[in-house]
């Protein structure tokens, strides 16, 4: 399928979205199994199996099944939708065999809502609409109010999805379910409405910042790139950041080099990969949450992305949560949201215990303590504190868990994802664990935790990459606000 | 060894060149080394004489082997280096007569220069220097145990017994010099180098592990780390380029502490029984440049867990025996191999603190030999 032009796009979308629709011609009734690593990860391949199998033996013919991906409330899976024309979607939560029969005889079969199976009524693509119409879609009956309406959860409705606007609405397996939603609209528009220039300004107007870690100006990056001449230019997806996987390839030389075909070793910055980097040629590398900013920018335009965030960071940053919480999971919320609204409100902390800390940025963040807890999640005030949003991973940590076990839990993963290239790095990090371990074990004494702390404070200052220069982040931190709990276990 | 000297003045090199001539300067770093008219140095000293008399030197290339045709071709083609070698006009090889004809037959296109006249065969003397033993006959010169010495071959065939002199050239440009400061004290450098060059001509020493003059920077050894004003962090002085007005400090407390804590970290890694190893004794072959930090700095033990793991020791090449154990991963041997040799024969295997040199596809060194440029004698 070739598309030539805005009109062949707006045709698939229009075509797409026909086939989408319950009507009394075709499906009245749609089953969406919600198909994530998270949900299959927690039985949703079989509750898919069991439903198709229902279907197929009732012999009705108005039932679709669909999947799309995770819905960003990992917790809660396998969660299923069901939706029967003109009546209000509802959201099923923790879906299993057994139950999966149970609502498709009551709920699809019968028309009657299971309520005590079910977490919200509406979907989450339609949050901006329900809340418009109090809490309702026009045209859809409500079956059982008893239930909340998604738009009610602080889980969803103190989020704003940008990055993740399509979570839960598309298959990502089918382009048309893409395009159904003004997919590849800013990519013509880029391509037939605009310059190389244009598109850069609008980018720096916007002042997207990179979301991998340092939070570069990515209008800048592209500007940088975008100078010297060269008939081959790059552009890589930076995907590997998240925490853990190949953990230094997320580093962008590393990367650069894996591509080549060679070790993922990081190397100096200079030459920078705007200059030279894939292959020697000019090369733009950018965090995949960065890049997913790009089209509603370009379709929206800058105005509109300045409205979100802070004074220095605009738009929003997606943080997986994890940890002492209720709801574990993927978040997107405007940069400059506080931890406390996050931990508090979307997250919800486990009864029993109280959290005393977070641990932001990934393994190689740091510990923030719950005094902390009113900063703004933004780049500037993070790194005041001596930690970093990074890639968006957010631990919380209650008063049942020991902070040096923390600091040893994540240092040992920076020790063995340490590529071994530079040496503070490569000892530095075995020898953190090492006086970890001695200090855990009870052995330790006073002398080990500055022992500790001056090795820590090298492998910051003399590492190569950003990998060396952070894995001392979760030590250092935990120093800094809970040394009580080392002196409390030496001798 | 083959024993070439040399053959053309300066004043005729220049002549076979013209200021349009985009050079690059090529060299083996074989026989012709040990005849003092060829290897890294000597291709930095004529680059400096060049450039003082007004020509553009684009670029130095060392060969491992450059007599050998499949090597040579295997440097030219070279994806990294394509650039520089399509630009080159001019090739001034500094290789015995073998290797400036293979020069001449992989850079087809390129004015390719002889400097030397290739004699015979010969030794290295402790006394006397290279030595020629057995002539070619159009020498003229009898075959004799003793051998010629360079002059004395010199003399009789019409030669230079040594490389160009330095003083043929005009004096360095003052043009391209900056002014930066070191530790406090005003030096006048060249720009474009970097700034462990600017403190090696000025007889300042940053200690360092992982970085060889003709090997590219790796940085990976942090030893050389300085501070430079007005940068947060502190830069490695093996790849970072000199500016003007730049002030350096190379040695202060933190700086000393950073690098004690390293190389204890280093001796830690390992084995590495530095306060009693031979290795570092400059009157038994070999030496070690870890053992003389560590008596550089004083350092009686490390007060890190030493790691007790023990590597089995590979002996299974026919010249050498590498110990992974005394090995501290500066990866010069694998630069030299993949940069001078052009192999790619070594690289690392495994990760963090179980990270290793291996040889082939994660075998043994029995097919490999890089072992000039290790720092430790492993």
């Amino acid at each position: 399928m070739v598309v030539k032009d805005l009109e062949g796009l707006k045709k698939i979308k229009n075509q797409t979205l026909e086939i989408q629709s319950l009507d009394d011609t075709k499906n009245r009734k749609r089953i969406t199994v919600h198909m994530g690593t998270c949900g299959i990860a927690s039985g949703a391949q079989d509750v898919l199996n069991t439903f198709k199998k229902l279907v197929r033996e009732s012999k009705e013919k108005d039932i679709k099944i669909e999947t799309t991906g995770c819905m960003g409330i990992c917790s809660k899976e396998p969660l299923v939708t069901v939706e029967i024309i003109n009546q209000e979607p509802i959201i099923y939560e923790y879906v299993n065999n057994e139950k999966a029969m149970e609502i498709f005889n009551t709920h699809i079969q019968e028309g009657k809502v299971l309520s005590k199976y079910a977490f919200v009524r509406g979907k989450e693509s339609e949050i901006e609409e329900r809340v418009q119409n109090n809490g309702a879609i026009k045209g859809q009956e409500v079956l059982d109010d008893s239930i909340k309406g998604i738009e009610e959860i602080p889980f969803f409705n103190l989020q704003k999805r940008i990055v993740m606007r399509n979570r839960g609405a598309i298959d990502p397996f089918k382009i048309n379910d893409y395009i159904a939603r003004d997919g590849y609209e800013a990519a013509y528009k880029a391509l037939k409405e605009m310059d190389s220039k244009k598109i850069i300004q609008t980018i720096l107007d916007s002042g997207l910042r990179g979301r991998g870690g340092a939070g570069f100006p990515t209008g800048l990056k592209w500007k940088f790139a975008s100078q010297p001449q060269s008939e081959e230019k790059y552009i890589i997806c930076n995907a590997d950041e998240g925490d853990p996987g190949a953990f230094v390839c997320g580093e962008e030389t590393a990367l650069i080099h894996s591509i080549q075909g060679q070790r993922g070793n990081p190397r100096l910055k200079i030459p920078y990969p705007a200059e030279k980097g894939l292959f020697n040629k000019p090369t733009v590398i950018d965090n995949v949450e960065t890049l997913a900013n790009i089209a509603p920018i370009i379709l929206k335009g800058s105005d509109w992305f300045t409205k979100i965030g802070t004074d220095k960071s605009k738009g929003t940053k997606v943080f997986s949560i994890t940890g002492d919480i209720v709801n574990v999971g993927c978040i997107e919320v405007p940069i400059g949201t506080s931890i406390q609204t996050v931990i508090e409100d979307i997250a919800s902390p486990m009864e029993g215990a109280k959290i005393k800390a977070v641990q932001l940025g990934g393994p190689s963040g740091g510990c923030l303590p719950v005094q902390y807890f009113d900063t703004p999640l933004d780049y500037e005030p993070l790194k005041d504190l001596g930690t970093i949003m990074g890639s968006g991973g957010m631990i919380a940590i209650n008063e049942k868990k020991s902070a040096v076990d923390i600091a040893r839990f994540f240092v040992r993963f920076c020790a063995s994802e340490s590529c071994g290239k530079c040496l503070p790095c490569r000892e530095g990090t075995r020898q953190m664990v090492n006086i970890l371990d001695k200090i855990c074990s009870g052995n330790g004494t006073t002398e080990d935790i500055n022992k500790l702390e001056d090795l820590a404070l090298v492998v910051k200052k003399t590492s190569l990459c950003g990998l060396g220069k952070t894995a001392s982040n979760p030590v250092l931190s935990t120093l800094q606000y809970f040394r009580n709990e080392y002196e409390a276990i030496v001798q | 060894m083959i024993i070439s000297l040399r053959d053309i003045s300066y004043e005729e090199l220049k002549n076979k060149l013209s200021k349009d001539d985009k050079i690059l300067l090529w060299s083996c770093n074989t026989c012709i080394k040990f005849c003092g008219v060829g290897g890294y140095d000597k291709m930095v000293l004529l680059e400096k004489m060049l450039t003082a008399d007004g020509y553009t030197v684009i670029g130095k290339e060392l060969v491992s082997i450059a007599c050998l045709y499949s090597l040579t071709e295997q440097h030219q083609q070279d994806p990294n280096k394509k650039e520089l070698f399509d630009e080159a006009t001019a090739v001034i090889s500094l290789t015995c007569e073998d290797g400036y004809e293979t020069a001449e037959a992989v850079f087809k296109d390129k004015k390719v220069i002889r400097v030397v006249k290739t004699l015979g065969v010969g030794n290295f003397s402790m006394d006397r220097g290279p030595i020629l033993t057995a002539p070619f006959e159009w020498t003229e010169l009898e075959q004799n145990d003793q051998g010629y010495s360079f002059p004395e071959v010199a003399e009789k065939l019409n030669l230079y017994p040594t490389f160009f002199d330095r003083n043929e050239a005009a004096p360095d440009s003052t043009d391209d010099l900056i002014r930066i400061t070191i530790n406090q004290k005003e030096y006048q450098v060249k720009k474009d180098i970097t700034i462990m060059q600017a403190c090696e001509q000025n007889g300042i020493k940053i200690p360092h592990l992982c970085h060889e003059s003709d090997l590219t920077p790796d940085a990976n050894c942090r030893l050389c780390l300085v501070k430079v004003k007005g940068e947060q962090e502190l830069a490695p002085a093996c790849a970072t380029t000199v500016k003007e007005g730049m002030e350096i400090t190379t040695e202060d407390e933190e700086l000393n502490h950073n690098r004690r804590i390293l190389l204890e970290l280093q001796m830690a890694s390992h084995e590495h029984n530095c306060l009693t190893c031979h290795k570092g004794n400059p009157c038994i072959a070999g030496s070690c440049e870890l053992q003389e930090l560590i008596r550089e700095f004083d350092i009686k033990e490390s007060r890190y867990e030493q790691n007790k793991e023990k590597y089995p020791i590979d002996n299974t090449s026919p010249v050498l025996s590498y110990d992974p154990n005394k090995c501290i991963l500066c990866g010069r041997c694998v630069r030299a191999c993949s940069e001078i040799a052009c192999q790619n024969n070594l690289g690392f295997i495994n990760r963090g603190a179980d990270t290793l040199v291996a040889a082939g596809a994660n075998k043994d060194f029995d097919q490999s030999i890089s072992l000039v440029h290790c720092a430790t004698g492993t």
